[in-house]
């Protein structure tokens, strides 16, 4: 039974570093402290060295070099830190090439990556208080599609004839294969015990509406990925089958300048981050 | 040889040259070609206006219909190629589901290079335009063959 | 071969963007005669020799209907092609035009359209490459 074998393969699905994991739900809590992080990674030596390599890479500027955890934090700030951990474990998930998405090596990954920038830089645009996660979401937001790209591949015949009748692409892969890889997304973040908004934000990506609470967060990360897709970032099978909500749209007070400014500099944006992740 | 025209790119060509670009969600795939000087160029622009980031346009025309289609046209006349041959096609500019018009940069791009080349006096010869699909571009310049990929199927435009 | 060319319509600015459309359509084109509705689309008919007849419907005076009525009953003047560019909403009177044999393209019109339809009509002989 398929839909057995998807929640197999759900279940089998790489664990995230615990480090890192602790590290997210550090910064969940207000009262966090250095110590605290120090400790976590502490017990990561290969992860700690990957953040003070991060932390002297060009990306971030710092003109000292930066010897020790407890400076990383108070030069990058918490919350930075702990996106550019997130960032470099969760690409050793992600970057693969996705065949039945059409998703060549890279290209998954150069995508997350571009979300969850193109998030960032939209709540930043549009001058709204998203989440700090909101980086998170954006990066991990199609991890489901690690899952589920085989069997839209197997399947994909069935898949074309739903498309033929006018549905999004996440409603074809529902409709064929039960699920969506929302969903399957949104239960892997859940096995990791990720915090809920981050799961949320990526079980309603393509369908905010159908969240029964207003998201900012959600609703940014949605709008990024649409954007993304149609600037041809990680836009493969599905091409443009998706539908942006206009909820979503008028919720944010959304102008075509807002998206065409983030447009304008998205690239950029991951250009450099994935020079400063490639130095850890 | 083949030469990959990136997003927010333009590469020109000749003889024996094969300019391709791939991954055409909303942005403008637009080729001139010009028969006789077997010379030709492949534009791929993400926006419509430059007037969104002027900054961003001074650095990397391409990026912009309006500021990479002259752009486009300049540098294959440089290359030898003459107004009056030019066979001009154009791929791309498709927008998502639904209709949510802030969206629709696909139709923006379109708009734009219309405006242009109707003030230009240029007609295109062919397009393939508009939809959900994804398109890739592979752009002979010894015969001005295009093959266009949109939705799985390849075929020339 | 040079292709005479009237164009039929009450808006001065569309005739002109039909004219432009035309010029850059590779047609090999000779005069381009322009008249404001039906009924002075019929005197041009009558002092000049005309190729191709671009038309819109709704125009006071005379409709374009009306004229290519007038039209196809004089021997001289009904074989003339005549190609219809309206916002004719009306899917019966697009059906009735088109038995009559024209063709029909919808406002607004992309220069592409209308240079397409031209090589439908006239056939490609008469125009220049490459842009044809």
């Amino acid at each position: 039974m398929r839909i057995d074998q998807i929640g197999g393969m759900i279940k089998a699905f790489p664990a995230m570093p615990g480090a890192a994991l602790k590290l997210l739900t550090l910064t969940d809590a207000p009262s966090a402290t250095v110590q605290q992080i120090e400790d976590v990674l502490r017990q990561d030596p290969g992860l700690t060295a990957n953040v003070l390599k991060l932390a002297n890479s060009a990306y971030f500027g710092i003109p000292s070099k930066v010897g020790s955890v407890r400076q990383a934090v108070m030069l990058l700030g918490l919350k930075r830190l702990v996106q550019m951990v997130v960032a470099t474990c969760a690409s050793a998930i992600i970057d693969r090439g996705v065949p039945g998405y059409d998703l060549p090596a890279g290209e998954l990954w150069r995508h997350s990556l571009a979300v969850s920038v193109a998030a960032k830089g939209l709540a930043g645009e549009l001058k709204i208080q998203a989440a700090d996660e909101v980086f998170t979401a954006g990066l991990l937001h199609d991890v489901g599609k690690l899952v589920l790209g085989q069997f839209v591949q197997e399947e994909y015949t069935d898949i074309k004839r739903a498309l033929a009748q006018g549905m999004t692409f996440e409603a074809a892969e529902a409709a064929v294969l039960g699920i969506d890889h929302a969903e399957i997304g949104a239960r892997v973040l859940a096995q990791w015990s990720l915090p809920e908004n981050i799961v949320h934000a990526v079980r309603w990506h393509h369908a905010p509406e159908k969240f029964g609470t207003v998201d900012i967060m959600l609703d940014v990360v949605h709008v990024a990925n649409m954007l993304c897709l149609m600037i041809g970032i990680g836009v493969g099978r599905e091409g443009l089958l998706h539908e942006p909500s206009p909820v979503v749209t008028r919720r944010l007070g959304l102008e075509p300048p807002h998206l065409e400014k983030v447009a304008s500099q998205t690239l950029q944006w991951v250009s450099e981050l994935s020079q400063a992740l490639a130095v850890g | 040889m083949n030469i990959t025209v990136l997003v927010g790119d333009m590469k020109t060509g000749r003889t024996g040259d094969i300019l391709v670009t791939h991954a055409l969600g909303s942005c403008l795939g637009l080729m001139v070609f010009d028969p006789m000087a077997k010379v030709g160029g492949l534009l791929h622009a993400m926006l419509p206006l430059s007037s969104i980031n002027p900054e961003k346009a001074r650095g990397n025309p391409a990026m912009f219909v309006d500021t990479g289609v002259p752009l486009l046209f300049k540098s294959v006349y440089e290359m030898g190629g003459a107004k009056e041959r030019l066979i001009v096609k154009a791929a791309g500019c498709g927008n998502p589901m639904g209709k949510n018009e802030i969206f629709k940069i696909g139709e923006r791009n379109y708009t734009v290079l219309k405006k242009l080349l109707w003030k230009n006096n240029i007609l295109l010869k062919a397009e393939s335009v508009g939809g959900t699909a994804s398109r890739t571009i592979h752009f002979e310049v010894d015969t001005g063959g295009v093959l266009l990929s949109c939705n799985g199927t390849k075929g020339p435009l | 071969m040079a292709v005479n060319i009237l164009i039929v319509d009450d808006s001065g600015v569309m005739r002109s963007m039909i004219k432009k459309s035309m010029q850059m359509s590779g047609l090999q084109i000779g005069e381009i005669y322009q008249a404001a509705n039906g009924r002075e689309g019929m005197d041009a008919l009558d002092q000049h020799w005309i190729d191709l007849v671009i038309t819109d419907i709704n125009m006071p005076v005379m409709t374009g209907e009306e004229m290519i009525g007038q039209m196809h009953e004089r021997p001289d003047l009904k074989t003339i092609p005549t190609i219809v560019v309206s916002t004719e909403g009306s899917q019966t009177r697009i059906e009735r035009l088109k038995t009559k044999g024209l063709k029909f393209i919808h406002k607004p019109f992309s220069p592409e359209k209308i240079r397409d339809t031209v090589k439908d009509v006239l056939g490609s002989e008469v125009f220049n490459e490459p842009n044809a």
